[in-house]
């Protein structure tokens, strides 16, 4: 399914979602996944090192996630409704402004 | 100046209504720091206003502001300005008045309306003579310690950064996001650094903007970042993310086993610990009085937070815009 998207800090990517609903979730979370964030702390920085890219609900260009995201270039899109289009090991590939979810 | 007033408030409006709508209010934990803001802003302004009356028997404004050094500390304090209700009219307006006064003197647009927010005793020149290199590294330090800050909010609020710019220099655009009072946090409670002014410098391309309260805002690019730490300019930037890192680390450590109280009574005395310039100005060390840490043991939440975040999430981001803007205005015409 394709789903339209909002950069917030522009840049293309792929891999798998590991929704975080919070701080206990952190641990699920692998190597060039991608996060669903519901919860938007700035803890999530910790995650940065491992993950290709951010999906968030809410937040724009003032938030503090897209401050953080800016700074350390990772792709931070958002996607209205998006924790009841993609669940937890979807497979989703971010292209010139639409989501594709578990498309090959 | 009712009428710079009025202008002042519709900008706190405008950016409070984006801040709040953009999710702010949904992702505070474990209270909307505005809970504790008012069960402690009473006291704190009337601090403030005998403060600064105080300072302005021997200082001008122009003093006072050079001591202050950061438009963000005194923003923060109008974001308080609600409790200035325990005042009476005419000194709610000239506290108002003289907190506009300061905020003038430190920054060129001082409503951040124009995107020129810069400060006025900041000079860029002297960072940029030499070459300045590709490296991704200060960026991620800014982002760590932009991070830092911001999880110190419920407690210290942003005393400790500023984001500055742009700034042109050989045709080039610089911003500036600047962190302070690293080593002298107010709480032996927080990790610290051992130094205490971190600036990364970037080139930028694109727009650039601050908000009122401090957030860059734009659509811009970064080109290139330059650390300076203490106003040295320093080439071994990696030892310095290892060390940021290793303090958000135990700082978001912390925070996981923090209790409500632990967060209002961090919160009181970090809003106090922000008058400090002001107390050391007129040489006198004012705490939060006893009465205020008694009735901040066992501190209960007393805002219908869910109410709260189903209104703002269901009204259009005018209405919420006008309504704080109502709000504020109302404090300086009624008695």
């Amino acid at each position: 399914m394709k789903y339209g998207i909002e950069y917030i800090v522009k840049k293309d990517f792929l891999g798998t979602i590991k929704i975080i609903k919070n701080r206990s979730d952190f641990n699920k979370v692998n190597e060039n996944d991608i996060i669903l964030l519901l919860n938007t702390s700035p803890d999530v920085i910790l995650l940065f090192n491992k993950i290709k890219g951010v999906i968030i609900e809410i937040g724009g260009q003032t938030s503090h996630l897209t401050i953080i995201a800016r700074e350390s270039n990772m792709p931070l899109i958002r996607l209205n409704n998006a924790k009841e289009i993609i669940t937890d090991g979807d497979f989703v590939k971010v292209v010139e402004g639409n989501i594709y979810v578990n498309e090959n | 100046m009712l009428m710079k007033i009025e202008v002042l408030c519709k900008k706190i409006a405008k950016d409070i209504s984006i801040i709040q709508k953009g999710g702010a209010i949904e992702t505070q934990w474990p209270f909307l720091t505005s809970e504790v803001e008012n069960y402690i802003g009473v006291d704190f302004i009337k601090h403030l206003s005998n403060i600064l009356d105080e300072a302005l028997l021997n200082n001008n404004i122009t003093q006072i502001a050079t001591k202050l050094k950061y438009p963000s500390m005194i923003t923060q304090y109008i974001a308080l300005i609600h409790s200035a209700n325990v005042l009476p009219l005419n000194k709610r307006i000239e506290l108002i008045t003289n907190l506009i006064s300061i905020i003038e003197e430190l920054r060129m647009d001082y409503l951040c309306n124009k995107g020129i927010n810069i400060l006025q005793n900041f000079d860029i020149s002297k960072f940029l003579s030499n070459d300045i290199k590709q490296d991704i590294i200060p960026q991620k330090i800014s982002s760590i310690l932009y991070a830092y800050t911001e999880k110190l909010y419920p407690t210290l609020m942003r005393l400790s950064f500023e984001h500055h710019g742009p700034y042109i220099f050989n045709k080039k655009k610089y911003v500036v996001k600047e962190y302070f009072n690293l080593k002298n946090q107010y709480s032996n409670m927080f990790p610290v650094f051992n130094y205490d002014n971190v600036k990364i410098i970037q080139e930028i391309e694109g727009d650039f903007n601050v908000d009122f309260f401090g957030h860059s805002i734009g659509d811009y690019k970064i080109v290139n970042s330059i650390l300076v730490v203490d106003n040295e300019i320093i080439s071994d930037t990696n030892k310095f993310l290892e060390e940021i890192l290793i303090n958000f680390i135990n700082l978001d450590k912390l925070f996981l086993e923090y209790t409500v109280e632990d967060y209002a009574k961090n919160l009181t005395n970090g809003l106090f610990y922000s008058l400090k310039p002001l107390t050391t100005l007129i040489n006198k060390d004012w705490v939060p009085s006893k009465n205020i840490i008694a009735k901040l043991n066992g501190f209960k939440l007393f805002f219908p937070r869910d109410k709260i975040i189903n209104y703002i999430k269901s009204t259009d981001i005018n209405e919420i815009e006008f309504k704080v803007y109502l709000s504020f205005k109302n404090i300086f015409i009624k008695d």
